[in-house]
C-alpha cells in the first residue's frame, strides 16, 4: 500500500520538527529516512504511525488513497517496530508474536489452532522455530529484534514502519539482519519506512532514501543518486566523508580555491552557468582527491603534508593538512601508496578528480558540478 | 618467614576460590560485617527468640489449647482477615491513586502527593482519635451512614486501610514511571483495545510491584495497635485484634506465657504469610527478568 504525506507541520513547544514535509512512497518500497538527530525523521515515522499527531495545519496522510489522518494508530494497520524492541517482557516469544491475533475482536479472532500455525510460520521465517517457549530476557538482541518484527507481521499489516531498527545492536549483528530484513523485503514485498541515522545501512538498504536534516527532506532519490548527485551541500557532506574547501567564484567557468604560492589557485570547471564572483563551497570526496608528488601542468595541484596514514582497510586513508591549515584526506589504493612510496610527514600536492561546488550565498543550492 | 612488621599473619579461613566477598577498593568489609551481625541479632534475632525460649515447656497441644480459646481464636480471624481485606482494598485503590499521581499533570498533585505520607507520619493516636470522631454515631461521617463504623470489625479494618495507604501507592509509583511508553504504543499497533493494553501489558509488567505494596500494607495492618484501639475500642471477642489479647494474657496471672504462645503463633503466621509473598515474587521477578 502506497504512503503519502502532504505539508505536514510538527511543532513541539517552540521547535519545529517538521516543516511542511511531504513525501510519497510506493506500494512495495523500502524506503529510508536518514538523517542526523533532531532532524525529524522519527517524528515524520511516529506521525505516519499515528503515534504523533501533526499540527492541525498539515495537510493529509494517505495510505493507498485513502486519507487515515484521523484514524488512531489501532485502526491504520501499521506494523511498527521500536529500537528498543518494545518486547513483552511477561510474555514468551510465541505470546509476543501471537498478541496482535488474540486482542483481536472475537468475531474476526483466528481459532486457536489457526493461531498457532501463524506463529510457527512467522517463528520459522525469523529461524527461531526453537525458542518458542523463551522469554525475551533469555535472548540476544539481534533475536529480540527478530521477534519484534515477527510480532509486527503477525497481523498482517498495510505498511511496515522501523524506528531504528538496528540500532541497538552491534556492528556485526547489525549486518547479518541487514541483510536478512532486505531478504525478507524481496519476499513479502511489503510498503516499509526505517529511520536511521547510519548512512551505510539507508544506501545498502533501501529502495530509495530520503535525507532529512532540519526537519526537511533534503533530496529523496535512489542511493545511488543521493550519493553521486547530492541535491544539496547538506546531503553532500552528510553522506560519506568529504573534504570542503573554501573558494570564490571567478566567472568563465572558474573557481578559486585558497591561496597557492601568493596567487589563488584557480581550477576550470567543464559547464559554466553560475553566477560571477559569488563565496562557494567546494566538495572533493576523499576518493576524488588523487595524490602526487610533482604538480601536474594545468591542474590544480594543491601542496599538502602527510600527517598520518590509516593502511588497515581495503583502501588507504591518508590525512593531510593543506598549506591554509585545511584538515584533508584523500582515499588511495594500496598499490598507490607503494608507488608513491608515500610516508607521514612527506610533502606533496593533492588534485581533485571530480568536485561538486556549491553556492555559499544560497547554501543549498546546487550551482554546477564538474570533472577537473 | 618472619613478618618484618612482627605482626601476626593474616591465615585466610575461607579456602581459596570461595571468597565470601569480592574484593572491593573500599576497605572495611571484617568490620561493617561484624556490626551488621552484632547489631542484626541484637536488634531482631534474640529478643524473637525469647519468644521461643518463653514457649519452651509448651506441647504442641497447650498452643492448640490456648488458641482455641474463644476469644483469641475470634481476634485471630479479626487481625487476619481485616489487615488482608485492608490491604486488599489498599491494593486496589492504591494502584489507581499511585496511576493518576504518576500519569497525570494537573493542579494540586504535589499536595496530593505529600497527602499520601500522612498515616506514615502521624502517630497512631492522631490518626485513631479523628477516625473515631468523624466515624462515631454523631460524627460527621458516621451520622449518614446505616450501620455502626465506630466499635465495629468495619471500623477496625478502615482503620487499617488508612494506615496502609502509602505503601501500595510508594512502591507502585516508580514502576509506573518506569514503564516504557514504546510497549503501550506496541500493543495499540498491535491492534489492542485500552483496556486490553491495560490487562495484557501493564497491569502483568506491574503485579510484582503491586504484590510488594500489598505484602508490606498487610505486614503493617496485622502490626497496627494505636489506631484501631480508638475506633475499634478492643471489645473482646468482638474489635479485639492479638495485640490486645497478647497484652491482656500478659496481665493475667502467669500470663507471661500464654502471652508469649499467642506471640509465637502471630510471628509464625505473618512470617509465612511474607514468605509465601515473597516466593510468588521472585517467581515472578524469574519470568519478568529485565529485558534490557
Amino acid at each position: 500500500m502506497s504512503i503519502e504525506v502532504r505539508h505536514i507541520v510538527k511543532t513541539f513547544g517552540t521547535f519545529k520538527a517538521l516543516d511542511d514535509v511531504s513525501i510519497r512512497i510506493n506500494t512495495g518500497e523500502l524506503v529510508a529516512l536518514l538523517g542526523p538527530s533532531g532532524s525529524g525523521k522519527t517524528t515524520l515515522l511516529r506521525i505516519i504511525a499515528g503515534l504523533e499527531v501533526p499540527d492541525p495545519t498539515s495537510g493529509p496522510i494517505f495510505f493507498g488513497g485513502h486519507d487515515v489522518g484521523s484514524q488512531r494508530i489501532r485502526d491504520r494497520g501499521v506494523g511498527f517496530v521500536f529500537q528498543h524492541y518494545a518486547l513483552f517482557r511477561h510474555m514468551s516469544v510465541y505470546d509476543n508474536i501471537a498478541f496482535g491475533l488474540t486482542v483481536k475482536p472475537r468475531k474476526v479472532r483466528l481459532p486457536k489452532e489457526k493461531i498457532r500455525e501463524r506463529v510457527m510460520e512467522l517463528l520459522h521465517m525469523i529461524q527461531l522455530d526453537n525458542l518458542a517457549h523463551r522469554y525475551p530476557s533469555q535472548l540476544s538482541g539481534g533475536q529480540r529484534q527478530r521477534v519484534a518484527l515477527a510480532r509486527a507481521l503477525a497481523v498482517e499489516p498495510h505498511v511496515l514502519l522501523l524506528d531504528e531498527p538496528f540500532g541497538a545492536l552491534d556492528a556485526k549483528v547489525r549486518m547479518e539482519l541487514r541483510g536478512w530484513l532486505r531478504r525478507l523485503h524481496d519476499e513479502i514485498h511489503l510498503t516499509s519506512v526505517f529511520v536511521t541515522h547510519d548512512q551505510d545501512e539507508a544506501l545498502e538498504l533501501a529502495d530509495r532514501v530520503a535525507v532529512m536534516n532540519n526537519g526537511k527532506i533534503e533530496q529523496f532519490d535512489t542511493p545511488d543518486n543521493v550519493f553521486h548527485q547530492p541535491a544539496t551541500a547538506f546531503v553532500m557532506n552528510f553522506l560519506g566523508q568529504v573534504n570542503q574547501f573554501r573558494g570564490r567564484m571567478a566567472g568563465k567557468g572558474q573557481v578559486r580555491i585558497g591561496k597557492h604560492r601568493g596567487r589563488p589557485a584557480e581550477m576550470v570547471l567543464s559547464r559554466k552557468n553560475w553566477t560571477d564572483d559569488g563565496a562557494a563551497a567546494i566538495f572533493v570526496r576523499p576518493h576524488d582527491l588523487k595524490i602526487v608528488r610533482k604538480p601536474i601542468e594545468g591542474r590544480l595541484c594543491l601542496p599538502a603534508k602527510i600527517e598520518r596514514i590509516h593502511s588497515a582497510g581495503a583502501h588507504v586513508r591518508v590525512d593531510l593538512i593543506s598549506e591554509n591549515n585545511e584538515n584533508l584526506v584523500a582515499e588511495i589504493s594500496h598499490l598507490d601508496r607503494e608507488q608513491l612510496r608515500l610516508e607521514p610527514g612527506d610533502s606533496c600536492y593533492v588534485t581533485p578528480t571530480s568536485v561538486r561546488v556549491f553556492d555559499l550565498i544560497e547554501q543549498d543550492d546546487l550551482v554546477e558540478q564538474g570533472a577537473v | 618467614m618472619a613478618n618484618l612488621r612482627g605482626q601476626k599473619k593474616f591465615v585466610s579461613i575461607v579456602p581459596p576460590g570461595l571468597r565470601l566477598v569480592e574484593r572491593s577498593v573500599l576497605p572495611g568489609f571484617k568490620l561493617t560485617m561484624g556490626l551488621t551481625v552484632t547489631y542484626l541479632s541484637l536488634v531482631v534475632l534474640i529478643p524473637l527468640s525469647g519468644l521461643f525460649l518463653a514457649t519452651r515447656h509448651l506441647t504442641f497441644g497447650d498452643f492448640c489449647h490456648i488458641m482455641q480459646n474463644d476469644l483469641v481464636a475470634k481476634s485471630f480471624k479479626l487481625t487476619f482477615g481485616a489487615s488482608l481485606c485492608a490491604a486488599l482494598v489498599n491494593a486496589v485503590m492504591g494502584f489507581i491513586v499511585a496511576w493518576v499521581l504518576v500519569r497525570y499533570r494537573f493542579v494540586g498533585r504535589r499536595l496530593l502527593d505529600m497527602m499520601v505520607d500522612l498515616p506514615f507520619a502521624l502517630p497512631t493516636a492522631v490518626s485513631g482519635i479523628a477516625l473515631a470522631q468523624i466515624y462515631s454515631e454523631k460524627g460527621w461521617i458516621g451520622q449518614f451512614l446505616p450501620i455502626p463504623i465506630r466499635g465495629t470489625p468495619i471500623g477496625v479494618t478502615l482503620a487499617l486501610i488508612f494506615i496502609g495507604l502509602p505503601f501500595v501507592i510508594r512502591t507502585l509509583q516508580p514502576a509506573i514511571a518506569d514503564i516504557d511508553r514504546e510497549l503501550e504504543e506496541v500493543s495499540a499497533s498491535l491492534g489492542a483495545r485500552r483496556h486490553q493494553t491495560f490487562l495484557r501489558v501493564i497491569f502483568p509488567t506491574l503485579s510484582p510491584a503491586l504484590i510488594t505494596g500489598f505484602a508490606m500494607a498487610f505486614a503493617r495492618a496485622v502490626g497496627e495497635y494505636g489506631s484501631v484501639l480508638f475506633i475499634g475500642g478492643m471489645i473482646p471477642g468482638k474489635t479485639e485484634i492479638m495485640s490486645s489479647v497478647i497484652l491482656s494474657k500478659l496481665y493475667e496471672e502467669n500470663g507471661q506465657v500464654p502471652a508469649s504462645a499467642v506471640a509465637l503463633v502471630m510471628l509464625a503466621v505473618s512470617f509465612g504469610i511474607l514468605l509465601l509473598i515473597n516466593l510468588i515474587q521472585i517467581w515472578a521477578n524469574r519470568r519478568f527478568a529485565l529485558a534490557n
